[in-house]
């Protein structure tokens, strides 16, 4: 069982128990799934400045700071007790191409070489780690949402907005993944 | 000088219409969220959506994991709503 367990999930696992979380979190308390409202809450509950867009009972939405703190605890729970012992399989085309970049060590999740410390104050570890950030934070509150909120609970919901905004993550991640990204990983 | 209200993600919070319960709850009615979010949080590490490789994967089409993930999450999704809205 355990063994089982540690063993990287198919999609065919993984995809519909995240789709239940869409039931679940209506049914425990008609909650909206999202996660980076949170990063809206965060900036609501600690900046004393009035801007409106953060003029609003922060309170009521503790419950989502319980969820994501959740999400933490339960990244720790699989990093801990349920890892994998082998190294991560990738597409051997993508395993060539990122060897040109010097990312060879396939242990983790992300590439130690391209995130620790030392390179944050490269000029690749800074716009990857730092800059790509900054997007992040922007992006999802210019949208509305990120990809948790729109793809599965605004799709979910049938709401037009919500696809709209998952085309254009989607053509933004081609874009970048494809172009921008080779231009980076060489600096 | 009337200027049309563009900023609508201020309106986001209160929907114009919503059942909501008026009850406020003790802090620990919260945790049921919490623990929503650790089964949600070992999913996404364990199959490996948060991977920067699985993400490349996906973005240069040479793995179908991440389609497979969100596009079976949306119609599970999509199913479990519609489903509620028919009860």
């Amino acid at each position: 069982m355990i063994e089982w367990l540690r063993q990287p999930w198919p999609w065919y696992v993984a995809g519909p128990l995240i789709g239940l979380t869409v039931p679940a979190l209506l049914l425990l308390g008609n909650k909206h799934f999202g996660i980076s409202a949170n990063l809206r809450h965060v900036c609501a509950a600690c900046l004393p400045a009035k801007i409106p867009f953060f003029q609003y009972n922060w309170r009521r939405e503790v419950w989502n700071f319980f969820f994501v703190g959740g999400i933490f605890t339960g990244a720790i729970i699989a990093t801990l007790l349920l890892a994998s012992p082998d190294p991560v399989v990738v597409h051997p085309n993508l395993a060539n191409e990122l060897a040109g970049y010097g990312i060879t060590n396939y242990d983790n999740l992300l590439p130690n070489q391209l995130f620790n410390l030392e390179s944050l104050l490269t000029l690749r570890g800074f716009i990857i780690m730092i800059v790509g950030g900054f997007l992040v934070g922007f992006g999802t509150r210019y949208a509305g949402g990120c990809t948790s909120g729109h793809a599965i609970m605004g799709i979910s919901n049938l709401q037009w907005p919500s696809v709209v905004a998952t085309c254009c993550f989607m053509a933004g991640g081609f874009f970048m993944a494809n172009v921008v990204l080779p231009w980076v990983m060489r600096l | 000088m009337h200027t049309p209200d563009t900023d609508f993600e201020v309106r986001s919070l209160d929907t114009i219409c919503v059942n909501e319960s008026e009850l406020e709850h003790q802090w620990y009615h919260n945790l049921k969220y919490a623990v929503v979010g650790i089964l949600f949080g070992i999913v996404f590490v364990k199959a490996e959506i948060i991977s920067w490789f699985r993400i490349q994967e996906m973005f240069r089409l040479q793995s179908f994991h991440m389609y497979g993930v969100i596009g079976s999450a949306i119609a599970v999704g999509m199913l479990s709503v519609l489903a509620h809205q028919a009860l």
